[in-house]
């Protein structure tokens, strides 16, 4: 709970939470670092899967979290949805950036070339100029609900191009793997998979940490931007503040 | 350099790569955080 005399401090569930988080990303990493047997193509290097695919995962899921609260403030209007939207937006955007980045250490040693322009590695990169363009055309336009429909629309674009995204390695010729980790099954050995799947969770308590903050912080902007808004009022002049 | 050692250099950089990115998420966050609470802790004070 936060505290009601100090609003403004981070309420202690979410320290706690901040604190889970950074022990299990250290136990991720060993399991990662010592414990995952090393993969019969890749060697050594598959360690570094489990960093670059837990983090792709929560890129996803913080994408469709953004469209759901969009599409709830076109359908409902309620600021707050878009506040929600728009620190989802921010943590997809910061994940989008760290997938691109954490997949092109990854594809030098293993495929020897940081980029190549197929579907798949196009697809997210176009992902991530999406993201950075909603927040382009959130500073364009003034008046919030207006701001809010039209990146509600720009978020919701971004996930209806994650199916393409996902399944590009299967459908297009690319230099991406296949996926070891698919509806038709998983492809990968028990050890691997919990390895994997362990350091998913973690990325994805990691995203619910940011999350929480990001939307904790938007409040606190909030409220500072009608206490403005109210005081300009006083004095009869007007400024428009984003959160 | 080994082949060996250097893969484990590279899945040493990745993990250093991950890390820093949420360490430095986390500090900008920590950063805006204690910005927006100041200007609100401060709005408060001017209040009383």
């Amino acid at each position: 709970m936060t505290d009601p005399h100090e609003p403004h401090t981070r309420p202690r569930w979410l320290r706690a939470l901040g604190l889970v988080t950074l022990v299990l990303f250290l136990v991720g990493a060993f399991l990662a670092l010592a414990v995952s047997p090393p993969d019969v193509n890749q060697g050594q290097l598959i360690r570094m899967m489990y960093a670059h695919v837990a983090v792709a995962w929560v890129c996803f899921v913080a994408v469709i979290v953004t469209a759901a609260y969009g599409m709830l403030f076109l359908w409902r209007g309620r600021a707050v949805d878009d506040s929600r939207a728009v620190a989802n937006a921010e943590v997809a955007t910061f994940f989008a950036g760290l997938t691109l980045l954490s997949g092109m250490t990854y594809s030098k040693p293993t495929l020897n070339t940081y980029w190549t322009w197929d579907a798949k590695l196009t697809l997210t990169a176009l992902m991530f100029a999406l993201l950075v363009g909603y927040f382009v055309v959130r500073g364009l336009i003034d008046e919030p609900t207006r701001r809010g429909r039209v990146s509600a629309v720009i978020g919701i674009i971004v996930a209806v191009s994650l199916p393409f995204n996902y399944l590009a390695a299967a459908w297009f010729r690319t230099l991406h793997p296949t996926l070891s980790v698919a509806v038709t099954g998983v492809h990968i050995a028990p050890t691997m998979l919990f390895v994997l799947l362990f350091n998913a969770g973690v990325a994805g308590l990691v995203y619910l940490t940011f999350v929480s903050e990001r939307v904790r912080i938007a409040k606190l902007e909030h409220a500072r931007s009608e206490a403005r808004e109210r005081r300009d009022g006083e004095m009869g002049s007007g400024e428009v503040v984003r959160v | 350099m080994s082949e060996l050692t250097a893969h484990w250099r590279w899945v040493a950089l990745i993990w250093l790569e991950v890390a820093l990115a949420y360490g430095a998420y986390s500090l900008y966050l920590g950063a805006r955080a204690r910005r927006a609470g100041r200007r609100e802790s401060g709005r408060r004070e001017g209040e009383r």
